[in-house]
């Protein structure tokens, strides 16, 4: 128990004295989504604007909850190897992804500050209230999944970074093409094709939270089970990556991760 | 003249063996452009069309050749931004600051020539990527034309942006302890009011009036021109060439006055 209670501490202090940074970590990541977001809203006519871009909004947020995970948590993993901090962790016998698990903690406080920032900026440019919900415990649903998929992703990431030296911005691309899934509207597509699309990973939970916003996304049994089942998997599989990195690292010491 | 060739060279071997031992990197760096475009474009067709497009712009343009153009364009400005105005921070970091402003040559000319051959690979290795995509959306002779038009932008759009961005390089050097880089936010601020995928015309004026000041605005407009059904009109295009032209004498000898002052004050101050 304390040694989680010391790496809680740790990121805890690290958020505070690093404060400018993680201020600028908010207001980069407002500016690229509103870089997007904008130009997606230019194909949108102006009568559907206040619905569209509601959905437009929180499929970037889901977006942004993958993408955070991935690089405050596997990303940092390189930082985290450069200064010597593995070999440090294992030797006074804690788990270095343990401490890496410990990013929750800015990502998810991050994360809150731009998704009301970002909230606050379109409700003002769009005059549409983003909060505005046909479900709302839906929507919270998907975020929860969502988050839970995300940093199971992303400690899955860190292990694999730890093994192969591969950074994060090569693993970022992934984000890139899991939005290509999150934006295919499930409505239209064959059941079978429909059935297989939703036992991908995110692909649930971003249904739930567009079901949140709107009536006229489809709501299915299966979405829920596809985010129990999806989710225990990828957590069994960042359980069973992160032990099986740390004996490797044990046995041939850590690689460094590429340059960036 | 052999110092600046000099310069170039070492550009050339460094972005040569960077190739060579970061494949990955160099992957995502080519795969990069093609997943921003296919995230703006699947969402804008997916949750509206081409004619809203048209209507909401207020001109007859392709929206695939319009963002295909700000793409390239977004990522030669984030390029040299980055690399030539955040090279500084990275000098420091790795403690080789101080070698490089002790070199024979000025580190304005240092950062600028060794960048230039690694401006011009990636920038037309991307665009080069975009290139059956462009002929497929315009056929083959406006392609040529199109494509044309974009390689002018991406060359000339580069020599205000050099000077532009030796301007942070000189802010980073003054500067003491940095706990972040500046650039990660500044970077998509100034995308923002260049209006890399929104068009300036439909910002807030105030914002209009940031955006005529920076040099990506009018590399993006040139850009852009070739996304126009048809072909644009030369009379816009040597306006915007001779606006760029102008603006990289304004900011090179800007960032050519202060970059000497920056090194004074950085030697001065132990700031490295």
């Amino acid at each position: 128990m304390s040694k989680w209670r010391a790496i809680v501490w740790l990121h805890f202090i690290r958020l505070w004295r690093l404060r400018l940074s993680f201020l600028s970590f908010v207001l980069t990541e407002v500016l690229w989504i509103l870089v997007f977001i904008l130009g997606v809203l230019l194909f949108i006519p102006q009568e559907l604007m206040p619905q569209m871009c509601k959905v437009a909004f929180w499929i970037i947020v889901g977006w942004t909850i993958i993408s955070q995970c991935s690089m405050l948590i596997g990303g940092w993993v390189s930082y985290f190897t450069a200064i010597g901090m593995v070999e440090e962790h294992l030797l006074r016998g804690v788990s270095p992804f343990k401490v890496v698990i410990g990013r929750l903690i800015p990502s998810t406080i991050v994360l809150t500050c731009t998704l009301l920032f970002m909230s606050m900026l379109m409700g003002e440019m769009f005059g549409v209230s983003m909060f505005m919900l046909n479900e709302p415990w839906m929507l919270i649903l998907g975020l929860i999944f969502m988050a839970i998929q995300g940093v199971a992703y992303g400690v899955t990431l860190a292990s694999i970074s730890m093994r192969t030296s591969i950074p994060h911005s090569f693993l970022d691309i992934l984000n890139f093409a899991v939005m290509g899934l999150l934006v295919v509207p499930l409505e239209g597509l064959p059941e079978a094709l429909r059935l297989f699309i939703v036992f991908i990973p995110y692909v649930a939970p971003m249904q739930l939270m567009k079901r949140g916003i709107s009536s006229s996304f489809m709501m299915r049994p299966e979405l829920i089970v596809s985010c129990i089942t999806i989710t225990s998997v990828m957590i069994l599989i960042s359980i069973w990556q992160t032990k099986k990195t740390e004996r490797w690292i044990r046995r041939h010491g850590v690689k460094g991760v590429g340059f960036m | 003249m052999g110092r600046f060739l000099t310069l170039m060279k070492s550009g050339i071997m460094l972005d040569l063996y960077w190739l060579k031992n970061n494949r990955a990197s160099f992957i995502s760096m080519m795969l990069w452009p093609y997943l921003m475009l296919g995230l703006v474009l699947g969402m804008g067709f997916i949750f509206g069309s081409s004619e809203a497009f048209q209507r909401n712009i207020g001109l007859k343009v392709n929206p695939i050749t319009y963002f295909v153009a700000s793409t390239v364009v977004v990522m030669a400005c984030l390029g040299i931004m980055w690399d030539v105005g955040g090279n500084v921070l990275f000098l420091k970091w790795i403690g080789a600051l101080p070698y490089v402003i002790v070199a024979p040559h000025r580190i304005s000319m240092t950062l600028i020539l060794s960048y230039i051959p690694r401006y011009l690979f990636l920038t037309m290795f991307q665009l080069l990527e975009f290139i059956p995509l462009i002929f497929l959306v315009e056929g083959i002779k406006q392609g040529i034309f199109k494509l044309g038009v974009m390689v002018l932008a991406l060359t000339l759009g580069m020599l205000p942006l050099l000077g532009f961005s030796a301007l942070f390089a000189i802010v980073f050097m003054v500067t003491g302890e940095e706990e972040s880089n500046l650039l990660s936010w500044l970077n998509p601020l100034i995308l923002l009011f260049s209006g890399a995928f929104y068009p300036v015309a439909l910002l807030p004026y105030w914002a209009q009036l940031i955006a005529w000041a920076l040099p990506s605005t009018y590399t993006i407009e040139l850009a852009r021109l070739s996304a126009l059904m048809g072909s644009p009109r030369f009379a816009q295009i040597i306006f915007l060439m001779g606006i760029l032209l102008g603006m990289a004498m304004f900011y090179n000898l800007v960032a050519y006055s202060f970059i000497g002052v920056g090194e004074r004050r950085a030697l001065k101050k132990g700031a490295l």
